[in-house]
């Protein structure tokens, strides 16, 4: 029948367009591939307060083969397209990709002949729109991703750019290397020395504080602990002998150990067995023999009921219950916590629910083995830019000039704080005050962090003026803000690094089922029976492999610090 | 009712025109093969990603072949196994519970008269299939937590000493099932009730003319009416044995329970976590799917000895 | 020719107050999640984050709802999800139905080999990756047409559909055939009347499944005016408990994700839904059929 037989073509027709357009795609290649010589006279930029990093010298020859600051070349109406995350939160009258930072932007590189299209992704879920537009060929020209190890990947099967030859030229991305410095800008590359993307810069690495509830320390009249061991008492007698004489007082609540582990750590002294010993939770646990000190304590916590029966069941929101209710003596969490207005203002909303209630947090405490303070610290690092290799090289060399500009005051400090006058106005020590917050919101904030690359958390030179600013941002309790972030890095900055083992990928699965079941039982288990538990925590994770791992780390890192 | 006699071509090319003679049939099927064979049969060779050390941007057909590597690695892992158990004993305890109380609610909804009763109750019972896992567990663990869990407040307001639905191994068992129970009971009347509106009337009066009480009209007419239902319910339940949704061991889990609620879609998830590991979640649903056919044919198989269609 | 009921007694035994009593007991425990949703999302900020909201709200408030329903963007994606589920439920119940009913056939040359080739795909894929390839390779990549057309059959909705017409009864087909009629009558005149209850269950299920669509347009869908409610409603949303938190401290966003806002998230994403199903529900009446066979 005809019917049948058509469809049969049709059939066909579409498998043999399937098998002509799988397999690799040859790198993708523009109609713009002729290269402009540099015009080096026509420098497009106007007024800017930064030094745009100097044009180069006309002698062709010490010119690098891709100019990518901001400014030095002339494009020939290159297109590229930036991916953009889409929170669905665009105000009225505009949209993810139609709004004045957006065509702001394009203004800005239509000036060097750069024709800028963004494209939106949902910022949730952009793991699996990555690799399904990785897989198809089909993502943007600069690619972001907040999982770097997935752009390693990626960079090894071949896939992606090698931005070194774009920046790494003494006439290359002066902006960015004066942004972001080497150090931000290393955190993206392989042992070789191959950078397969560029991170953004962390305004703070500040990380995660100990906080206490101030008004029941002032009533049972404690001092603040400096020990695990003072510590103990105070949540004790918070719990126990409680001053409001509320029952339903919860202890401890620790959502992140970070700076506790810290406390009881014996390698933190040596920079070097500390980066062996980070990573995952497990390898601390196997390396470090502190934190088999640091679990005893739980357990001691735990047994005195002073942690939720159950904590391992909390969810954030329960645990944000626990703190405006009031019912929770000392916390660990991220180091803005209490008054972080995105986290939801928590402390004035415990103030509303008891008045006169007050949360601080403290210092470290000092280390159990040299008295030390110490605070764990994030990696530099923030977002990753990277290019797949469907981009051609003029592209690319759009793309880290667009980045480059975004290391200027002209892009990232306007992106971020937007224009004086009418966001913000200097205070007396040149920190940008904000006029209307509500407007802001409206106006810029919704599209900042998404459209502003190049920075996590803003575009800030100083980690003082992300501080100082941040606690602007936080009306009535702009001490606190201050304080939190002082305590966060008070003495030895013990910080993040971003290391993966060859073996990793491969193992971490079953070494993770071993460390969550694990890092329960030693805290739920009677007193008598923790080392017993612990020693066979530590035999499991033998058993899954961990052995490899700690010595590719060790291999690696004597590499390093030698 | 007349019998009616059925008039048989014989001939040599006689396939050709049986077919013929269910053209119509065929031409219906056109488009439901073309889909198929375009969206579904097109795509298989993604399946050899199991048995290749996959690179995207080589694609699949470039990507090196490992034979049975990946598996051998995966069959390797103890977690693995243990998922496996895990699956399999949620999946079957939930079906042991569920299945047959579907099947009774159904039929007491199908005993009410009142019909604005019946509407508004079987709205209600379809909500929870619409709550998302995530308030569920949300909601489980403010009702069946230790500390200040509002049904253990409730036990203990009655002298009972407070039970560990969310932290002790078996105890979560338990709580899995209510929870599961609860969220898809309602939505899964649906294709009983219906099933249940295409029982004849007639059936039902001459049994009550023969003197048939309600339970044995239930047992004598309805049940026999609705069993193709219920055993291709069944076999297509058991055919999925082994696989087993992400969301609700996911959420309603917690550490000290890991050694029940790591499940297959858990340990997959994991896997994927640090970087796409698309050979060895590929290969894992090919575990997955293998073990769901067989059980299938077994299971289908099974119905057939007892007289019933089944499915294949 | 009608069928001479019986009038049975209406008398309340002990028995059918039981089973009312049962239902309602059922009925509440089902409504209880839902209405907590609801209180959650019309609940003032502290009294949700305080815990103190049951199942009423506390401190009424609509912000939540205003602040999801005042983007237009919102609006948008729901226009597209209302699209989708209307084309795609059609789409799936027009092939299902033809699929089902021509394999319910017993004496269907090949059959069994179709329906295996239909069965064997519910349990083998070639994943995420191939499938993309091949919708873009119809040029289906960013239309809406790839929201329904690759996903048009669900092999169990399938199975279900074909075991109810099998249960026909043969007698049917065959008295229209003697009459002249071809398979295509037999299905469309007789079949289909017969069968409103499947069909507007299978129509449900399909309905349902369209709603929610979300990984599909996450994957098929570039143009951010086609993304469909679901998946504008997720990235609304801080991160669900699924996400990895590490990504989650970046410190983005200007709002404040609460707990009322993701509760409103819920309702509004399933309330549309809910309505649905009252009005398919004069489909699943009893007794519509049969009586034309006697005599």
């Amino acid at each position: 029948m005809k019917k049948r037989f058509f469809a049969l073509l049709l059939v066909i027709s579409m498998v043999l367009l399937m098998f002509s357009g799988c397999g690799k795609k040859d790198q993708a290649d523009s109609g713009d591939t002729k290269k402009t010589t540099s015009d080096k006279s026509a420098d497009k930029d106007t007024g800017d307060k930064k030094e745009t990093g100097s044009s180069d010298t006309s002698d062709s020859s010490t010119a690098s083969k891709y100019q990518t600051t901001y400014g030095s070349k002339m494009f020939d109406n290159v297109k590229i397209k930036v991916q953009l995350f889409d929170r669905s939160n665009a105000p009225e009258g505009s949209t993810i990709t139609e709004n004045r930072w957006t065509e702001y932007a394009k203004e800005q590189m239509k000036k060097v002949g750069i024709e800028l299209e963004f494209v939106p992704v949902p910022r949730w879920d952009e793991i699996p729109k990555m690799q399904s537009m990785m897989a198809s060929q089909t993502a943007p020209d600069i690619t972001l991703t907040y999982t770097m190890s997935h752009v390693e990947q990626y960079f090894k099967d071949g896939g992606v750019w090698d931005l070194s030859e774009f920046i790494d030229g003494p006439d290359q991305a002066l902006n960015m290397k004066a942004y972001l410095g080497e150090d931000v800008i290393n955190i993206g590359r392989t042992s070789k020395d191959e950078l397969y993307g560029i991170v953004a810069k962390r305004a703070t690495t500040a990380k995660s504080n100990l906080f206490l509830r101030k008004d029941w320390m002032d009533k049972l009249n404690l001092e603040v602990p400096t020990t695990p061991d003072e510590l103990y008492d105070v949540i004790y007698k918070m719990k126990y002998e409680n001053p409001d004489a509320r029952n339903t007082t919860l202890g401890a609540i620790v959502w992140n150990a970070w700076n506790l582990k810290a406390a009881f750590s014996e390698l933190v002294g040596d920079p070097k067995e500390v980066a062996i010993s980070l990573g995952d939770d497990a390898f601390g646990d196997y390396y470090d023999p502190g934190n088999r000190e640091y679990y005893r304590f739980m357990n001691k916590l735990y047994n005195a009921g002073l942690l939720n029966q159950e904590y391992y069941t909390m969810a954030e929101d329960d645990f944000k219950g626990y703190v405006v209710t009031g019912d929770v003596a000392f916390f660990e969490g991220s180091v803005n916590f209490a008054v972080d207005v995105l986290r939801g203002s928590l402390l004035k909303t415990l103030q509303e629910n008891v008045p006169g209630a007050d949360i601080v947090s403290i210092p470290p405490l000092k280390n159990v083995n040299d008295g030390k303070q110490y605070s764990a610290a994030y990696a530099a690092a923030g977002i990753m830019s990277f290019c797949p290799l469907t981009a051609s090289e003029e592209v690319v060399e759009a793309c880290m000039t667009y980045l480059d500009w975004m290391c200027t005051e002209e892009g990232g400090f306007v992106f971020y704080h937007g224009f004086e006058g009418e966001h913000y106005e200097f205070d007396e020590n040149g920190t940008p005050k904000v006029l209307d917050a509500t407007y802001n919101a409206q106006d810029k904030d919704w599209i900042r962090t998404d459209i502003f690359l190049v920075g996590n958390q803003g575009y800030f030179m100083t980690v003082d003026d992300f501080n100082a600013c941040t606690s602007l941002e936080a009306p009535g309790y702009e001490q606190h803000v201050v304080d939190n972030y002082e305590n966060a890095l008070t003495g030895i900055i013990i910080s993040d690094q971003t290391y993966t083992s060859p073996s990793t990928p491969d193992l971490i699965t079953d070494i993770g089922i071993v460390r969550d079941e694990y890092t329960v039982s030693v805290v739920t288990c009677p007193e008598s029976a923790f080392d017993a538990t612990y020693d066979e925590y530590m035999k499991e994770l033998e058993a899954v492999g961990i052995k490899t791992i700690i010595e590719e780390r060790t291999a690696h890192f004597n590499e390093m610090y030698n | 009712m007349d019998k009616i006699v059925k008039i048989r071509h014989r001939g040599s090319s006689h396939t050709l025109k049986r077919m013929w003679r269910y053209k119509w049939l065929y031409i219906m099927l056109i488009p439901v093969i073309a889909y198929y064979v375009v969206f579904k049969y097109i795509p298989m060779y993604g399946i050899t990603i199991a048995f290749k050390d996959y690179n995207m941007f080589k694609g699949v057909f470039e990507s090196p072949w490992v034979g049975t590597d990946i598996f051998a690695k995966i069959f390797k892992s103890k977690n693995f196994w243990l998922s496996i158990r895990n699956t399999l004993t949620l999946n079957l305890t939930t079906l042991a519970v569920e299945f047959p109380l579907t099947i009774i609610v159904a039929l007491m909804l199908n005993e009410i008269r009142k019909l604005r009763f019946k509407k508004i109750t079987q709205s209600i019972l379809y909500l929870p299939h619409f709550v998302s896992w995530v308030v569920v567990a949300g909601i489980a663990t403010n009702l069946f937590t230790m500390q200040g869990g509002t049904i253990n407040n409730i036990l203990n307001g009655f002298g009972i000493s407070s039970i560990p639905f969310l932290s002790d191994n078996n105890w979560w068992v338990f709580t899995y099932v209510i929870c599961n129970v609860w969220k898809n009971i309602g939505w899964g009347t649906i294709i009983y009730l219906a099933a249940l509106t295409s029982v004849d009337e007639s059936l039902y009066e001459a049994a009550y003319l023969d003197g048939a009480s309600k339970f044995q009209r239930l047992v004598y007419v309805t049940l026999p009416c609705i069993k193709p239902v219920i055993v291709t319910m069944l076999i297509l339940s058991l055919s999925r044995m082994m696989s087993i949704g992400l969301d609700a061991p996911l959420l309603l889990g917690n550490k000290k329970v890991i050694g029940v609620s790591e499940v297959i879609s858990t340990y997959v998830y994991r896997l994927g976590i640090e970087s796409a590991k698309y050979s060895e979640s590929t290969a894992i649903g090919l575990f997955q799917s293998v073990t769901n056919i067989i059980i299938l044919f077994v299971a289908d198989r099974f119905a057939k000895l007892i007289g019933e269609d089944g499915i294949l | 020719m009608s069928v001479r009921r019986i009038r049975k007694k209406k008398k309340l035994t002990i028995g059918s107050v039981i089973l009312y009593l049962l239902i309602i007991l059922l009925a509440f425990i089902c409504l209880y999640p839902f209405l907590n949703v609801l209180s959650y999302s019309l609940s003032g900020y502290n009294a949700v984050l305080s815990g103190r909201v049951t199942f009423y709200p506390i401190d009424l408030d609509f912000g939540a709802y205003k602040e999801i329903l005042a983007r237009s963007q919102i609006w948008l994606s729901m226009r597209t999800t209302v699209l989708i589920t209307l084309m795609g439920t059609a789409t799936s119940l027009f092939l299902t139905t033809l699929a089902a009913y021509a394999l319910s056939r017993k004496d269907l040359p090949g059959k069994k080999f179709i329906s295996g080739m239909i069965l064997f795909t519910m349990y083998f894929s070639g994943g995420m990756i191939p499938t993309f390839m091949v919708v873009r390779g119809v040029g289906l990549y960013d239309t809406l047409g790839a929201l329904f057309i690759p996903q048009a059959i669900s092999v169990f909705n399938f199975i279900i559909m074909r075991t109810f017409f099998r249960e026909m009864p043969e007698s049917l087909e065959e008295a229209a055939k003697i009459d002249g009629a071809s398979d295509l009558q037999v299905l469309t005149r007789i079949i289909l009347p017969l069968s409103l209850a499947i069909i507007a269950t299978m129509g449900l299920f399909y309905a349902v499944g369209y709603w929610n669509s979300y990984f599909d347009a996450l994957l098929y869908i570039q143009n951010p005016d086609k993304f469909t409610l679901q998946l504008r409603l997720r990235s609304l949303l801080f991160g669900e408990e699924l996400n990895n938190s590490a990504a989650s401290l970046e410190g983005g966003g200007t709002q404040v994700m609460t707990q009322s806002l993701k509760m409103a998230t819920v309702a509004v994403s399933t309330i549309p839904i809910l309505i649905v199903y009252p009005w398919l529900q004069k489909y699943f009446v009893k007794g519509v059929m049969l009586g034309s066979i006697k005599g």
